[in-house]
Protein backbone atom coordinates (compact mmCIF):
# COMPACT_ATOMS: atom_id res chain seq x y z
CA UNK A 1 0.00 0.00 0.00
CA UNK A 2 1.55 3.50 -1.24
CA UNK A 3 1.44 6.66 1.21
CA UNK A 4 -1.33 8.74 -1.21
CA UNK A 5 -4.53 7.87 -2.10
CA UNK A 6 -5.62 9.46 -5.06
CA UNK A 7 -9.48 9.66 -5.14
CA UNK A 8 -11.55 10.71 -7.80
CA UNK A 9 -15.20 11.40 -7.91
CA UNK A 10 -16.99 10.55 -11.18
CA UNK A 11 -20.50 11.58 -11.87
CA UNK A 12 -21.26 10.21 -15.58
CA UNK A 13 -18.33 9.78 -16.92
CA UNK A 14 -17.97 6.87 -18.84
CA UNK A 15 -16.18 9.08 -21.78
CA UNK A 16 -13.21 10.06 -19.92
CA UNK A 17 -12.89 7.82 -17.31
CA UNK A 18 -10.31 5.45 -18.70
CA UNK A 19 -7.93 8.22 -20.53
CA UNK A 20 -8.11 9.76 -16.78
CA UNK A 21 -6.95 6.85 -14.62
CA UNK A 22 -4.41 5.41 -17.24
CA UNK A 23 -1.94 8.35 -16.13
CA UNK A 24 -2.95 7.32 -12.50
CA UNK A 25 -2.54 3.76 -12.84
CA UNK A 26 0.96 4.18 -14.45
CA UNK A 27 1.91 6.18 -11.09
CA UNK A 28 0.92 2.83 -9.22
CA UNK A 29 4.37 2.93 -7.23
CA UNK A 30 3.57 6.22 -5.71
CA UNK A 31 -0.09 6.17 -5.20
CA UNK A 32 -2.84 4.39 -4.98
CA UNK A 33 -6.78 5.53 -6.18
CA UNK A 34 -10.10 4.75 -5.33
CA UNK A 35 -13.22 5.89 -8.02
CA UNK A 36 -16.18 7.56 -6.79
CA UNK A 37 -19.00 6.31 -8.66
CA UNK A 38 -21.40 9.07 -7.92
CA UNK A 39 -24.83 7.35 -8.53
CA UNK A 40 -23.83 8.02 -12.52
CA UNK A 41 -26.50 7.15 -15.12
CA UNK A 42 -24.50 6.17 -17.85
CA UNK A 43 -22.30 3.31 -18.43
CA UNK A 44 -19.83 4.51 -16.47
CA UNK A 45 -20.15 1.65 -13.64
CA UNK A 46 -19.71 -1.11 -16.66
CA UNK A 47 -16.61 0.67 -17.75
CA UNK A 48 -15.26 0.62 -14.02
CA UNK A 49 -15.85 -2.91 -13.57
CA UNK A 50 -15.20 -4.19 -17.31
CA UNK A 51 -11.72 -2.94 -16.73
CA UNK A 52 -11.35 -4.11 -13.12
CA UNK A 53 -10.88 -0.36 -11.85
CA UNK A 54 -10.77 0.37 -7.67
CA UNK A 55 -14.16 1.98 -7.18
CA UNK A 56 -16.75 2.73 -4.47
CA UNK A 57 -20.69 2.90 -6.03
CA UNK A 58 -22.59 5.23 -3.86
CA UNK A 59 -26.04 4.27 -4.08
CA UNK A 60 -27.93 7.75 -4.99
CA UNK A 61 -26.14 10.76 -6.04
CA UNK A 62 -24.66 12.80 -3.51
CA UNK A 63 -22.72 15.61 -4.96
CA UNK A 64 -19.19 16.26 -5.01
CA UNK A 65 -18.77 16.96 -1.70
CA UNK A 66 -20.49 13.97 -0.44
CA UNK A 67 -18.39 12.08 -2.92
CA UNK A 68 -15.54 13.25 -2.18
CA UNK A 69 -15.70 12.83 1.68
CA UNK A 70 -16.51 8.96 1.00
CA UNK A 71 -13.01 9.21 -0.19
CA UNK A 72 -11.39 10.35 2.78
CA UNK A 73 -13.34 8.32 5.05
CA UNK A 74 -12.12 5.43 2.88
CA UNK A 75 -8.40 6.94 3.03
CA UNK A 76 -8.83 6.98 6.89
CA UNK A 77 -10.02 3.36 7.73
CA UNK A 78 -6.87 2.60 5.15
CA UNK A 79 -4.52 4.19 7.19
CA UNK A 80 -3.25 6.38 4.38
CA UNK A 81 -0.71 9.24 5.10
CA UNK A 82 -1.66 11.48 2.20
CA UNK A 83 -4.66 11.71 -0.11
CA UNK A 84 -5.42 13.88 -3.10
CA UNK A 85 -8.63 15.30 -4.96
CA UNK A 86 -8.40 14.31 -8.52
CA UNK A 87 -10.88 15.50 -11.12
CA UNK A 88 -12.70 12.09 -13.49
CA UNK A 89 -12.91 14.53 -16.76
CA UNK A 90 -9.26 14.63 -17.78
CA UNK A 91 -9.22 18.34 -16.62
CA UNK A 92 -6.02 17.65 -14.60
CA UNK A 93 -2.67 16.29 -15.06
CA UNK A 94 -1.48 13.12 -13.17
CA UNK A 95 2.03 14.43 -14.15
CA UNK A 96 2.26 16.86 -11.01
CA UNK A 97 1.47 14.25 -8.38
CA UNK A 98 4.74 12.97 -7.34
CA UNK A 99 5.57 16.33 -7.54
CA UNK A 100 2.79 17.84 -5.19
CA UNK A 101 3.53 14.81 -3.05
CA UNK A 102 7.52 15.71 -2.92
CA UNK A 103 6.44 19.18 -1.81
CA UNK A 104 4.08 18.42 1.05
CA UNK A 105 6.73 15.63 2.64
CA UNK A 106 9.43 18.27 2.34
CA UNK A 107 7.37 21.06 3.85
CA UNK A 108 5.15 19.23 6.19
CA UNK A 109 2.54 20.81 4.78
CA UNK A 110 -1.46 20.32 5.71
CA UNK A 111 -2.90 21.23 2.19
CA UNK A 112 -0.99 21.41 -1.44
CA UNK A 113 -2.62 23.09 -3.95
CA UNK A 114 -2.47 22.37 -7.63
CA UNK A 115 -2.12 26.27 -8.70
CA UNK A 116 -2.87 27.22 -12.05
CA UNK A 117 -2.45 30.88 -11.59
CA UNK A 118 0.86 30.88 -9.44
CA UNK A 119 4.26 32.61 -10.42
CA UNK A 120 2.36 35.76 -12.13
CA UNK A 121 1.61 32.89 -15.45
CA UNK A 122 -0.22 35.33 -17.80
CA UNK A 123 -3.64 33.44 -18.40
CA UNK A 124 -6.37 34.07 -20.51
CA UNK A 125 -8.47 36.32 -19.40
CA UNK A 126 -12.10 35.11 -18.95
CA UNK A 127 -14.96 34.88 -16.65
CA UNK A 128 -13.21 31.93 -14.92
CA UNK A 129 -10.29 33.58 -14.22
CA UNK A 130 -11.63 36.85 -13.29
CA UNK A 131 -13.81 34.74 -10.75
CA UNK A 132 -10.87 33.50 -9.38
CA UNK A 133 -9.24 36.18 -8.69
CA UNK A 134 -11.66 37.93 -6.81
CA UNK A 135 -12.39 34.33 -4.62
CA UNK A 136 -8.30 35.19 -3.88
CA UNK A 137 -8.50 38.65 -2.87
CA UNK A 138 -11.61 37.73 -0.47
CA UNK A 139 -9.41 34.68 0.96
CA UNK A 140 -6.92 37.63 1.60
CA UNK A 141 -8.80 39.42 3.51
CA UNK A 142 -10.01 36.59 5.96
CA UNK A 143 -7.34 34.67 5.97
CA UNK A 144 -4.36 37.14 5.58
CA UNK A 145 -2.41 34.72 3.42
CA UNK A 146 -2.39 34.75 -0.33
CA UNK A 147 -3.50 32.08 -2.01
CA UNK A 148 -3.33 32.16 -6.01
CA UNK A 149 -5.27 29.62 -6.85
CA UNK A 150 -8.14 28.88 -3.98
CA UNK A 151 -10.84 26.99 -6.23
CA UNK A 152 -8.52 24.73 -8.10
CA UNK A 153 -10.29 21.07 -7.67
CA UNK A 154 -6.74 19.37 -7.56
CA UNK A 155 -5.64 19.41 -3.92
CA UNK A 156 -3.39 17.22 -1.84
CA UNK A 157 -4.38 16.36 2.20
CA UNK A 158 -2.26 15.86 4.90
CA UNK A 159 -3.34 12.81 7.26
CA UNK A 160 -4.65 15.12 9.86
CA UNK A 161 -7.20 17.20 7.53
CA UNK A 162 -8.29 13.07 6.07
CA UNK A 163 -8.98 12.45 9.54
CA UNK A 164 -10.88 16.02 9.96
CA UNK A 165 -13.23 15.10 6.89
CA UNK A 166 -13.76 11.18 7.86
CA UNK A 167 -15.22 12.14 10.80
CA UNK A 168 -17.44 15.79 10.69
CA UNK A 169 -19.68 16.93 8.74
CA UNK A 170 -19.06 20.79 7.56
CA UNK A 171 -16.11 19.41 5.91
CA UNK A 172 -16.02 20.31 1.87
CA UNK A 173 -13.54 20.20 -0.87
CA UNK A 174 -14.41 24.46 -1.46
CA UNK A 175 -12.51 27.17 -0.92
CA UNK A 176 -14.23 28.46 2.10
CA UNK A 177 -13.03 25.40 4.11
CA UNK A 178 -9.43 25.92 2.84
CA UNK A 179 -10.09 29.28 4.03
CA UNK A 180 -11.08 28.04 7.72
CA UNK A 181 -8.36 25.44 7.54
CA UNK A 182 -6.11 28.07 6.99
CA UNK A 183 -7.12 30.23 10.17
CA UNK A 184 -7.40 27.03 12.13
CA UNK A 185 -3.35 26.67 11.82
CA UNK A 186 -3.38 24.22 8.42
CA UNK A 187 -0.34 24.41 6.50
CA UNK A 188 -0.83 25.40 2.94
CA UNK A 189 1.31 25.68 0.17
CA UNK A 190 1.19 25.62 -4.06
CA UNK A 191 2.35 23.85 -6.69
CA UNK A 192 2.33 24.94 -10.08
CA UNK A 193 0.28 23.25 -12.56
CA UNK A 194 -1.69 23.43 -15.54
CA UNK A 195 -4.92 22.30 -16.52
CA UNK A 196 -6.57 21.16 -19.83
CA UNK A 197 -10.03 21.70 -21.00
CA UNK A 198 -12.74 18.93 -20.20
CA UNK A 199 -12.05 16.35 -22.79
CA UNK A 200 -15.87 15.17 -23.08
CA UNK A 201 -19.53 16.37 -22.14
CA UNK A 202 -20.91 18.76 -20.11
CA UNK A 203 -19.12 20.64 -17.04
CA UNK A 204 -20.14 21.26 -13.68
CA UNK A 205 -21.24 24.70 -13.92
CA UNK A 206 -22.39 26.53 -16.70
CA UNK A 207 -22.28 29.76 -17.01
CA UNK A 208 -25.14 31.41 -14.39
CA UNK A 209 -24.43 28.67 -12.30
CA UNK A 210 -20.88 29.67 -12.36
CA UNK A 211 -21.70 33.34 -11.25
CA UNK A 212 -24.11 31.91 -8.69
CA UNK A 213 -21.02 29.21 -7.55
CA UNK A 214 -18.54 33.00 -7.12
CA UNK A 215 -21.35 34.97 -5.42
CA UNK A 216 -22.09 31.97 -2.75
CA UNK A 217 -17.78 31.45 -2.44
CA UNK A 218 -17.30 34.84 -1.96
CA UNK A 219 -20.33 35.08 0.92
CA UNK A 220 -19.10 32.22 2.36
CA UNK A 221 -15.30 33.34 2.57
CA UNK A 222 -16.61 36.86 3.94
CA UNK A 223 -19.28 36.59 6.27
CA UNK A 224 -19.42 32.94 6.99
CA UNK A 225 -15.73 32.30 8.72
CA UNK A 226 -16.78 34.77 11.39
CA UNK A 227 -19.75 31.67 12.04
CA UNK A 228 -17.47 29.26 12.97
CA UNK A 229 -15.39 28.76 16.04
CA UNK A 230 -12.01 28.22 15.36
CA UNK A 231 -10.89 24.66 16.67
CA UNK A 232 -7.52 23.79 18.11
CA UNK A 233 -8.00 20.34 16.21
CA UNK A 234 -4.74 20.17 14.27
CA UNK B 1 -45.22 54.06 17.88
CA UNK B 2 -44.16 54.62 21.46
CA UNK B 3 -40.85 54.12 22.50
CA UNK B 4 -41.21 51.23 24.95
CA UNK B 5 -42.59 49.28 21.73
CA UNK B 6 -39.28 50.41 20.05
CA UNK B 7 -36.94 49.65 22.37
CA UNK B 8 -38.63 45.83 22.93
CA UNK B 9 -38.44 45.42 19.69
CA UNK B 10 -34.78 46.67 19.09
CA UNK B 11 -33.85 44.67 21.98
CA UNK B 12 -35.68 41.26 20.38
CA UNK B 13 -34.10 41.47 17.28
CA UNK B 14 -30.80 41.95 18.26
CA UNK B 15 -31.27 39.10 21.07
CA UNK B 16 -32.92 36.64 18.04
CA UNK B 17 -30.58 37.77 15.51
CA UNK B 18 -27.47 36.43 18.40
CA UNK B 19 -29.49 33.30 19.36
CA UNK B 20 -29.31 32.68 15.59
CA UNK B 21 -25.59 33.29 15.41
CA UNK B 22 -24.52 30.87 18.73
CA UNK B 23 -26.71 28.59 17.27
CA UNK B 24 -24.93 28.05 14.39
CA UNK B 25 -21.80 28.06 15.64
CA UNK B 26 -22.75 25.42 18.13
CA UNK B 27 -24.34 23.51 15.82
CA UNK B 28 -21.05 23.75 13.56
CA UNK B 29 -23.56 23.65 10.42
CA UNK B 30 -23.60 25.01 7.17
CA UNK B 31 -24.29 28.26 6.99
CA UNK B 32 -25.78 28.29 3.73
CA UNK B 33 -28.18 26.53 5.40
CA UNK B 34 -29.63 29.20 7.77
CA UNK B 35 -28.42 31.60 5.11
CA UNK B 36 -32.26 33.18 5.09
CA UNK B 37 -32.86 33.07 8.81
CA UNK B 38 -29.61 35.40 9.15
CA UNK B 39 -31.18 37.86 6.43
CA UNK B 40 -34.13 37.66 8.31
CA UNK B 41 -32.95 38.49 11.76
CA UNK B 42 -30.77 41.35 10.22
CA UNK B 43 -34.08 42.86 8.64
CA UNK B 44 -35.96 42.77 11.59
CA UNK B 45 -32.93 44.88 13.06
CA UNK B 46 -33.17 47.42 10.43
CA UNK B 47 -36.75 47.82 10.76
CA UNK B 48 -36.67 48.12 14.23
CA UNK B 49 -33.83 50.98 14.15
CA UNK B 50 -36.02 52.55 11.30
CA UNK B 51 -39.71 52.60 11.37
CA UNK B 52 -40.16 54.81 8.93
CA UNK B 53 -39.47 52.66 6.18
CA UNK B 54 -42.48 50.69 7.01
CA UNK B 55 -44.11 54.23 7.24
CA UNK B 56 -43.65 54.79 3.89
CA UNK B 57 -44.33 51.09 2.31
CA UNK B 58 -47.73 51.34 4.43
CA UNK B 59 -48.43 54.82 2.90
CA UNK B 60 -47.99 53.19 -0.43
CA UNK B 61 -50.22 50.17 -0.45
CA UNK B 62 -52.86 51.58 2.15
CA UNK B 63 -52.14 49.43 5.02
CA UNK B 64 -54.18 50.42 7.89
CA UNK B 65 -51.51 50.73 10.42
CA UNK B 66 -47.64 50.05 10.00
CA UNK B 67 -47.65 46.60 11.83
CA UNK B 68 -49.82 45.20 8.94
CA UNK B 69 -47.37 45.27 6.97
CA UNK B 70 -44.54 43.75 9.32
CA UNK B 71 -47.40 40.77 9.49
CA UNK B 72 -47.50 40.82 5.64
CA UNK B 73 -44.11 40.38 5.42
CA UNK B 74 -42.84 37.82 7.91
CA UNK B 75 -46.29 35.82 6.71
CA UNK B 76 -45.17 35.73 3.19
CA UNK B 77 -41.31 35.05 4.47
CA UNK B 78 -42.74 32.30 6.43
CA UNK B 79 -44.92 30.95 3.34
CA UNK B 80 -42.14 31.06 1.05
CA UNK B 81 -39.90 29.21 3.69
CA UNK B 82 -42.14 26.66 4.58
CA UNK B 83 -42.87 26.14 0.60
CA UNK B 84 -38.96 25.85 -0.17
CA UNK B 85 -38.60 23.26 2.80
CA UNK B 86 -41.44 20.92 1.92
CA UNK B 87 -39.79 20.42 -1.27
CA UNK B 88 -36.55 19.71 -0.02
CA UNK B 89 -37.85 17.37 2.37
CA UNK B 90 -39.89 15.53 -0.35
CA UNK B 91 -36.73 15.30 -2.60
CA UNK B 92 -34.55 13.86 0.42
CA UNK B 93 -37.16 11.54 1.38
CA UNK B 94 -36.63 10.29 -2.37
CA UNK B 95 -33.53 9.99 -2.14
CA UNK B 96 -33.20 8.29 0.88
CA UNK B 97 -35.94 5.73 -0.12
CA UNK B 98 -33.93 5.21 -3.33
CA UNK B 99 -30.49 4.80 -1.30
CA UNK B 100 -32.36 2.14 0.83
CA UNK B 101 -33.53 0.08 -3.00
CA UNK B 102 -29.80 0.33 -3.75
CA UNK B 103 -28.71 -1.32 -0.74
CA UNK B 104 -31.43 -3.81 -0.25
CA UNK B 105 -30.37 -5.02 -4.00
CA UNK B 106 -26.76 -4.77 -3.55
CA UNK B 107 -26.79 -6.93 -0.36
CA UNK B 108 -28.77 -9.50 -2.37
CA UNK B 109 -25.66 -9.87 -4.77
CA UNK B 110 -23.37 -9.85 -1.93
CA UNK B 111 -25.44 -13.26 -0.75
CA UNK B 112 -25.65 -14.36 -4.26
CA UNK B 113 -21.71 -13.94 -4.76
CA UNK B 114 -21.21 -15.64 -1.05
CA UNK B 115 -23.69 -18.30 -1.55
CA UNK B 116 -21.66 -19.30 -5.31
CA UNK B 117 -18.35 -19.80 -3.34
CA UNK B 118 -19.67 -21.35 -0.63
CA UNK B 119 -21.12 -24.01 -3.70
CA UNK B 120 -17.94 -23.76 -5.00
CA UNK B 121 -15.38 -24.84 -2.28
Amino acid sequence: MNKLLVIIPAYNECESILKTIEGIQSLNSICDYVIINDGSKDSTRNVLIKNNLNYIDLPVNLGLSAAFRTGMKYAYKNGYKYAMQFDADGQHGSEYISGMLDLAEKEGSDIVIGSRYIKGKSQKHSLRTFGGKIISICTKITTGKKIYDVTSGMRLYSQRIIKLFALNYNYTPEPDTIAYLSRCGAKIEEFPVEMKERMFGKSYLGKIKSIKYMYNVCVSLLIIQWFRKIRGVL
Amino acid sequence: MTMNLRILLIIGSCLSLLYIIVRIRKADIRFMDMFSWFVLSLLLIIMSLFPRMIIVVTHLFGFESPVNCVFLFIICFLIYKLFIMSIKMSKEKDKMVSALEEIAINLKELRKENENENTVS
